[in-house]
């Protein structure tokens, strides 16, 4: 069974390969790639039932017992980050099909290829690897900003690729070093070695630093965040939205999962990551105030909110984490959908500025209403989705007494709200003599009432909600049953030759 | 389960709206669950009953409702002025209109909403519904979508209330961590708090949500700004309804939270209200404007009686409550023909409307006296309880001169209202007269206001028995029309004297004054968001620029910034360890090689100085012993340089553009070499912190002996690459393939 652990990374990956091999009409392209997409969200769901109430799902690839053969390690965090990001490439998969301009024949492929990748870093338990799963999203992604832009938005794109570079370069460097500090790249292995023999070294202090400053980097921290938003906003509002849905959450996982493994007591990289918070909440929200162009104000949204998750790691205990799980789920849902939301009413005004648009009000209540509700939860309106996790963040920061980053957070929320306010006045409200074209197929808004739909269930059904990400936390920082069950992954021999060494 | 029903009729009629799109019948289906509502209260619900459904358990919220006289007061209060809003919306509002049906479904939501905050047994719960509110009043008061007034005032009200209310939030969590639940009813038995710095944090977060959803000093300024909405919204959210919120919150908490050394800042902040919202109401002439200050001045009064309450409780603050309800849904009803008849809200342009509207002048007439607290009204008694009240507070000279001060200048108010409204004017032309229909809402609730006023033991028996424990005293004193010649009443007579003198005086300069700008607060909250987004442009403008080289330069400097004061701090334990003299000429050419890619401004010679310096990183490798790496890097070396030469031989004939040459200064020049070394000097320090193996046992020594035995090749780097971890060159070969079909899609973008 454990076997089945690689699926959600070979599906979409042999996915990718048969949609860039295989010429046909774009309908069944389209119904393959939307058939893949269920399938994988189907499977990744069964992943997440599963892991609710078994331990990690650990699979030695090629038969090679754990620290010296790579493992995938799917606990109950990865499941659900896995299933999320699933359900969003599904979204984003059935809105490109209703797209009334055909959309580059590679977007479906490297849509896949993407996913592969994301979901290879959530499910991977060792440190190389993590690597290799950050250059196939990232790869896919370079070609996805390439391919889509027009010509004069490229120069958006040489920000984002070399400053990913930079990163992958320290990452690189960063696998290198801890090689040589523990002698080990296995998640569970590096784990043991710290708490049994070097529980104090300040080496490992400099190490998480070094992590804080390349996930930060990819998660779009203060002020590492340059490569974001521009690129962000020139994109397709589909792969916007895809990017903007799974991307930095993976730089916002890893950073979870590696200060919990490399976490020794020593408060200096959560220092480090707690002020980056603070200036992530609050510039990343000032800057959105300012901008016309609706994706544009949410790319910086999205910057903003990935302080409160920051915020929330920094503060490190069960019930942080927990919330920040919780907030990640919840952002990765409604970004992507008021990106795809936005791409609606790009299509229904033809234009991007809020300037531009108005009249969408009387004219598309169903838009008004979707956009109105995904607003609210990004916001963090109570009961939307978006409440929940900041609830549990902010209560976990009364407890650690942490009022300064409860300030900011309330201060940030408050801004959120105010830009909304702005997409909504402007938007929705105002009775400009925009002539209103429709280009929207049913297809799009199927999709977007789908996450829509969601984000309510993430919101008036937090108590399961709530109850999956205390279980991801707990399972997260169990690192003992982690180490014991990637000890002891099955290893059966193959074809009679056992490469049972120990 | 009778709560249940009051608050989910009026959402599922809103809900049955809004899906179907309905556009008959509407008024009927919302008129009848509104009062289906009513009669649920009425007939399912008995005192202190507790309703409890398991909701999010792990988060301690349930949906848990509780009746007792306090939220049963304040539920009878919402859900029977819903049904007068409703019906008198009915004639309000224009015969036919496409908005019409969102407008009752509106406030049917927000009536639910209301109906939960008040019945929630549960502190989070009450928030969640505290919260809905203000969404739907942000909807309410920006009704009419495409005026100004409507965004600037939903939107200012909308971030007041939101503001506060997640500060409220952290209030509510911290009476949670302090009682270690969230129950209300389950807080309310337990022991008041005691004065902590946590208690004491508690106290002022709730307050300040009390402050901003009841108006009160200094965030009052979003009421009068909300009055854009449409005058029954005005009428329901701003008299009845939200803005008793805040008061209805300080009753809750009365119990546990009046023990508090601070909680007199509660009267404190009332009382300022008070006399503030009563002088800005002298101050203004629009007739919204004018009742919106009379509601500010109103709720300091409400509130403040509670922030002056004695340790065993207070008594008859029901009876304020609804002496306020009655009254001033009355005189905005009344505003609301008034201004459907002239088609302005300036009280200097109306006058003569007696014959048109009679049943609504005599409400007006009613309700302002009871305003002003002319005797026969509730107002009157309302005012001799609270100076009774006042009389045995040990600070009474002060708190006298404020009712004073305010009780006069609404005194002078209840005057103009009724006389600028309704006498003969000659300067307007009479107005064509109102349905009878439109003008009885405020007609009952001002008969009420008379009748309770001259019979008052006809309520009172009723509010009694709504009585909280740990919020009311016991035997309170009993309400009566009629006490002697008391001080109380010659202070009321002094009130209705000043309040004449104050009318004649404004009278006589014809009301001329305006609002001082020092209270102009919603003026500088709308500077401020209009300062919000100048900060907005320019930090764009300082920090956004859109130069690659300064991006880069932000990263590096930052990753400088981070890890070189670590290093610094941490350096003791650091230890460089022995480098060979071998590597030093080569240190000296790979140096020398990078300087010049630098610093060179020709491509072909910085092109071939990085192959330079990629040749000997692959000699480095041939130190190491690691022939597969020299070979690769010699092949990346020669196939790139070969291939960028190909390259830049077809682009060299492109100038230079001047926008890349700008930022070539000698100081930024002087920066960048400056960031440059430093990055290179951290990795390497980075990389002699770490050289020094701590672990006893890599895992590298089991590839070297285990690939023979195990993976059959005799080479261990193969043997890694392609069977011990061969998934990872899976990702890798996975990787070349985006690559490639990233290079066949541009050249694919090419050819079309």
């Amino acid at each position: 069974m454990n076997t089945l652990a690689v699926i959600p990374i070979i599906f979409p990956l042999i996915t990718g390969i048969v949609l860039t091999l295989w010429r046909c009409s774009s309908a069944y392209r389209h119904a393959y790639m939307i058939l893949s997409c269920v399938v994988h969200v189907l499977f990744s769901t069964w992943l997440v039932v599963r892991t609710a109430v078994e331990p990690v799902i650990v699979m030695a690839i090629g038969g090679w017992k754990a620290p010296f053969g790579i493992v995938l390690t799917i606990d109950h965090f990865a499941a659900l980050l896995i299933a999320t990001a699933g359900i969003i490439t599904l979204a984003v998969s059935v809105y490109t099909a209703g797209e009334s301009k055909p959309p580059h024949p590679l977007r479906l492929p490297l849509m896949h290829f993407m996913l592969a990748g994301v979901c290879l870093s959530f499910s991977t338990g060792d440190f190389f690897n993590l690597f290799v799963a950050f250059e196939i999203m990232l790869m896919a992604s370079y070609a996805l900003l390439v391919l889509e832009y027009r010509p004069s938005d490229l120069k958006y794109a040489y920000s984002y690729l070399l400053l990913n570079i930079i990163g992958s370069g320290l990452f690189l460097a960063a696998g290198g070093l801890v090689y040589r500090l523990f002698g080990t790249l296995n998640f569970a292995d590096i784990s043991e070695r710290l708490l049994f023999t070097m529980g104090t070294d300040n080496r490992v202090v400099i190490i998480s630093v070094l992590m804080v400053f390349v996930y930060g980097l990819k998660a779009g921290m203060f002020p590492l965040f340059y490569w974001l938003p521009k690129s962000y906003a020139a994109l397709p509002p589909a792969i916007g939205g895809l990017f903007a849905g799974l991307l930095t959450k993976v730089g916002i996982y890893a950073l979870i999962r590696i200060l919990n493994l490399l976490f020794n007591n020593d408060p200096l990289p959560l220092l480090i990551l707690f002020v980056a918070s603070l200036f992530t909440m609050i510039v990343g929200i000032l800057l959105a105030l300012t901008h016309r162009s609706i994706r544009m104000i949410l790319s910086f949204n999205l910057i903003a909110h990935i302080g409160f998750m920051v915020l929330g790691i920094s503060i490190f205990t069960g019930t942080s984490i927990m919330g920040t799980v919780y907030y990640m789920i919840h952002h990765m849902v409604v970004i992507s959908s008021l990106f795809l939301i936005a791409g609606i009413m790009m299509n229904e005004t033809g234009s991007d500025s809020i300037d531009k648009m108005g009249n969408l009000f009387k004219q598309r209540p169903l838009l008004s209403v979707l956009f109105g509700l995904q607003a609210l939860a990004l916001v963090g309106i109570p009961p939307f989705s978006g409440f929940w996790g900041k609830l549990i963040i902010i209560a976990s920061g009364i407890s650690m007494g942490s009022f300064i980053g409860i300030g900011a957070l309330i201060i940030s929320s408050v801004l959120t709200l105010l830009s909304m306010i702005i997409i909504w006045f402007r938007a929705f409200y105002s009775e400009t003599d925009t002539v209103l074209v429709k280009h929207t197929s049913s297809l799009q808004y199927v999709s977007v009432i789908g996450l829509t739909a969601l984000s309510l269930c993430l919101g008036l059904g937090s108590f399961y909600g709530t109850n999956a990400a205390m279980r991801a936390t707990d399972q997260l920082q169990d690192l003992g049953t982690y180490q014991w069950m990637v000890n002891q992954a099955v290893v059966k021999p193959i074809g009679g030759v056992t490469n049972d060494a120990h | 389960m009778g709560i249940l029903i009051a608050i989910g009729l009026p959402v599922l009629a809103a809900l049955s709206i809004g899906v179907f799109r309905l556009k008959r019948w509407v008024f009927t289906l919302s008129f009848i669950s509104a009062l289906g509502s009513v009669a649920s209260l009425y007939t399912q619900v008995s005192l202190n009953q507790v309703y409890t459904r398991s909701w999010m358990p792990n988060m301690l919220i349930d949906l848990s409702f509780m009746a007792d006289g306090l939220s049963l007061f304040f539920g009878y209060v919402v859900s029977v002025m819903g049904c007068f809003i409703l019906f008198y919306a009915k004639h309000y509002l224009p015969k036919v209109s496409d908005s019409n049906p969102r407008f009752y479904a509106y406030i049917l939501l927000f009536m639910s909403a209301m109906l939960g905050t008040l019945f929630s047994n549960n502190l989070l719960l009450l928030f969640i519904f505290w919260e809905l509110t203000g969404v739907i009043s942000f909807l309410l008061i920006g009704f009419n979508t495409h005026t100004e007034k409507g965004r600037i005032g939903s939107r200012m009200a909308f971030i007041v209330t939101a503001t506060t209310g997640l500060i409220l939030l952290v209030g509510v969590l911290l009476l949670g961590i302090l009682y270690q639940t969230f129950d209300i009813s389950l807080i309310s038995r337990m022991p008041a708090l005691d004065n902590t710095v946590w208690s004491t944090l508690a106290f002022s977060f709730i307050l300040i949500g009390v402050i901003g959803k009841s108006a009160q000093f200094p965030l009052h300024f979003w009421l009068p700004n909300a009055m854009a909405a449409p005058t029954p919204v005005s009428a329901y959210l701003h008299s009845a309804a939200m803005v008793k919120l805040g008061v209805f919150l300080v009753a809750r908490c009365y119990p546990i939270l009046s023990s508090l050394d601070y909680w007199y800042v509660v009267g404190i902040i009332g009382l300022i209200t008070m006399v503030v919202g009563a002088v800005l109401a002298l101050l203004t002439y629009d007739l919204k404007g004018i009742l919106a200050y009379t509601t500010v001045s109103q709720l300091g009064y409400l509130i403040g009686f509670y922030g002056l309450g004695g340790s065993t409780g207070v008594e008859h603050d029901f009876f304020h409550i609804l002496n306020h309800v009655l009254y001033k849904g009355s005189l905005f009803m009344v505003a609301g023909i008034v201004i459907h008849a002239f088609h302005t809200q300036d009280i200097r342009k109306m006058g003569n409307a007696f014959s048109a509207m009679p049943l609504a002048a005599i409400a007006c007439v009613v309700s302002a006296a009871s305003m002003a607290g002319i005797p026969g009204t509730t107002g009157f008694l309302s005012k001799e309880l609270m100076l009774a009240h006042m009389l045995h507070h040990p600070n009474y000279p002060i708190l006298i001169g404020a009712l004073v001060v305010s009780a006069s200048c609404l005194v002078a108010t209840a005057f103009r209202l009724c006389l600028h409204i309704f006498l003969p004017s000659k300067t307007t032309k009479p107005v064509e007269s109102q349905s009878v229909f439109f003008q009885l809402p405020p007609f009952i609730l001002a008969m009420a206001t008379l009748i309770i006023g001259l019979f008052p033991k006809s309520v009172t028996h009723f509010l009694s028995q709504a009585s909280v424990a740990g919020l009311h005293i016991a035997n309170p004193h009993t309400v009566s029309l009629w006490h002697g010649i008391t001080p109380e009443l010659i202070i009321s007579l002094c009130i209705t004297l000043s309040g004449i003198i104050i009318y004649t005086v404004f009278q006589s300069f014809q009301w001329r004054a305006t609002v001082p700008g020092i209270l102009q607060l919603d003026a500088g909250f709308n500077r401020g968001i209009t300062g919000l987004s100048c900060l907005s442009k320019w930090l764009n403008r300082r920090f956004l620029v859109d130069s690659i080289r300064a991006h880069i330069s932000i990263v590096l400097v930052f990753f400088v910034a981070l890890m070189a004061p670590l290093l610094f701090a941490l350096s003791p334990s650091i230890q460089i360890s022995n480098i060979s003299i071998v590597y030093l000429p080569l240190l000296i050419i790979t140096g020398t090689a990078a300087i010049i890619v630098s610093m060179s401004k020709k491509w072909h010679v910085k092109l071939i100085a990085l192959s330079v310096v990629g040749l000997l990183v692959s000699f480095v490798f041939f130190l190491y012993r690691a022939p597969d790496l020299v070979l690769t890097q010699l092949l990346i070396e020669i196939v790139s340089l070969v291939l960028l030469l190909l390259f830049f031989k077809k682009f060299s004939t492109m100038k230079r553009k001047k926008d890349h040459a700008v930022h070539d200064r000698s100081g930024l020049s002087f920066l960048k070499a400056l960031v440059s070394i430093g990055v290179g000097g951290i990795v390497f320090v980075l990389i002699q912190v770490v050289n020094r193996p701590s672990a006893d046992n890599p895992i590298g020594q089991f590839f070297i002996e285990n690939t023979r035995p195990l993976a059959g090749g005799s080479n261990a780097v193969n043997t890694i690459l392609v069977d011990f971890r061969g998934f990872d060159t899976l990702g890798e070969i996975s990787v070349l393939f985006i690559a490639m079909v990233g290079v066949m899609g541009l050249l694919w973008n090419k050819r079309s």
